[in-house]
């Protein structure tokens, strides 16, 4: 009887002892899938947004290489989609390290391809500039950081003249500029030109090395470059007696 | 009677609709400068490069050189054409390039000198020599004036101790860009670019 008793009562302890360990099972499964399913999103979030980065890298690359290639640039340059802010991440490694990043923020400017190349052509000639000259091109690169009112006109001619052989259009550069700049008072003492007289500059420069595009304008219906051409009106006018008079040299853009 | 008024009324409501747009179109700003500009004039269009296959590592090196002197700022400008000839003898495949082959390109850019010795340049492009596909040719040309950022700079750090003696270096200009007759301008010619 004593034998009996004792064996029920090791049945029931052991039924007990089971249950409790298959609830606990059950709870810390039910605790995984929980967790898995708190996670999951934040996953393919995170899965979504390295390969929105990644494509957005491929475009940037895809576009950047076009110009070094069309352009036969034969030095080195890579090109670096970054959705860190700008004030992250050190400035101008354009002429530092060859690297020209481009930064999220850059979208809100970019309403085209013409746009992005625009931007990256700018950026190249700099970079290029920066393989020139003794040392390594290390005198260039620092000449580019002392004179960069100079350099920032040299920069934007020479981004018409990549963007044309790339096939990419060169008004492009003159809309980027008109959104992405803003006017200053003077620059007189500043670091860099009025976005208007740069805006003069290119104009001019594409008037007669490239007049095709401003002849057969594709930017005509373009709400930007209708802007640029309202608030330009003096500066074309002074080119137009610069180029009436014969005059080979620069008129005082305003 | 009405209906003549109408019809009246109408037709003054039409010319004033038709003068009101026409009005409106005239404020769209046209950019049409350039179109008289050139309208009789012929322009160099500039074919975009899309295809390429930078392959082949065959080339043959031609050099060049000016007919004539050009020197910032007085006598270039962007897109002035500079004539060139080819200075010495090349073989190109089973032909040859004699010397003084006639040839040509632009300044592409130009910039002038400034402050702490920064130099001018004169980049060269758009250079075509006779007989030869310019689709095929590979160069890199800047002219530069007298770098003389290498001394100032070193001199302004060495300067700065006295005040403001340093910064008087920044007054010196760089020298200016001469391309003469007798400079070598390299370029390559890669037999197997498209």
């Amino acid at each position: 009887m004593k034998k009996l008793s004792l064996l029920l009562m090791l049945l029931l302890f052991g039924s007990a002892f089971a249950a409790d360990y298959d609830s606990t099972v059950s709870e810390a499964a039910n605790i995984e899938v929980e967790q898995e399913q708190i996670i999951a999103p934040f996953n393919q979030e995170k899965e979504e947004k390295l390969l929105k980065e990644q494509n957005l890298q491929e475009k940037i690359a895809s576009i950047g290489y076009k110009i070094l290639n069309a352009n036969k640039i034969q030095k080195p340059i890579i090109f670096t989609y970054t959705s860190a802010h700008k004030s992250m991440l050190p400035s101008d490694t354009s002429i530092t390290k060859r690297q020209i990043i481009f930064y999220d923020e850059y979208f809100k400017y970019t309403a085209s391809d013409d746009e992005i190349a625009a931007y990256l052509a700018r950026e190249i000639s700099k970079a290029v500039r920066s393989y020139d000259g003794s040392w390594g091109g290390a005198i260039s690169a620092a000449q580019v950081k002392m004179a960069p009112k100079k350099y920032e006109v040299f920069a934007d001619k020479r981004a018409v003249d990549y963007m044309v052989y790339a096939g990419y259009n060169p008004l492009g550069l003159i809309t980027l500029i008109h959104k992405a700049y803003p006017q200053k008072r003077y620059d007189a003492v500043s670091y860099t030109n009025l976005t208007s007289k740069r805006l003069a500059i290119i104009y001019e420069y594409i008037f007669k090395k490239y007049p095709q595009f401003l002849i057969n304008n594709e930017y005509i219906n373009n709400e930007v470059y209708q802007n640029f051409l309202l608030t330009s009106i003096n500066n074309r006018n002074k080119l137009e007696q610069k180029l009436k008079s014969g005059s080979n040299g620069s008129p005082n853009y305003d | 009677m009405v209906a003549q008024i109408m019809i009246k009324i109408s037709v003054i409501t039409l010319i004033v609709l038709f003068i009101c747009l026409k009005a409106c179109a005239q404020e769209f700003i046209n950019d049409d400068f350039a179109k008289i500009w050139y309208k009789d004039k012929t322009i160099n269009y500039i074919e975009p490069i899309s295809n390429y296959d930078y392959s082949s590592i065959r080339r043959e090196k031609i050099i060049l050189t000016p007919t004539e002197k050009y020197t910032t700022p007085h006598n270039v400008y962007d897109g002035m054409p500079v004539n060139l000839v080819v200075k010495r003898n090349a073989r190109i495949g089973r032909d040859l390039l004699k010397k003084g082959t006639p040839a040509k390109g632009i300044v592409e850019l130009y910039t002038t000198n400034g402050m702490t010795g920064i130099q001018a340049t004169m980049t060269i492009g758009q250079i075509e020599i006779q007989g030869l596909d310019s689709k095929k040719l590979g160069y890199y040309f800047v002219k530069e004036g007298q770098n003389r950022s290498t001394w100032i700079l070193p001199l302004k750090w060495a300067l700065t101790f006295i005040p403001f003696v340093g910064s008087l270096t920044n007054f010196i200009k760089g020298g200016q860009a001469v391309l003469k007759p007798g400079d070598e301008i390299p370029v390559y010619y890669y037999y197997d670019w498209i």
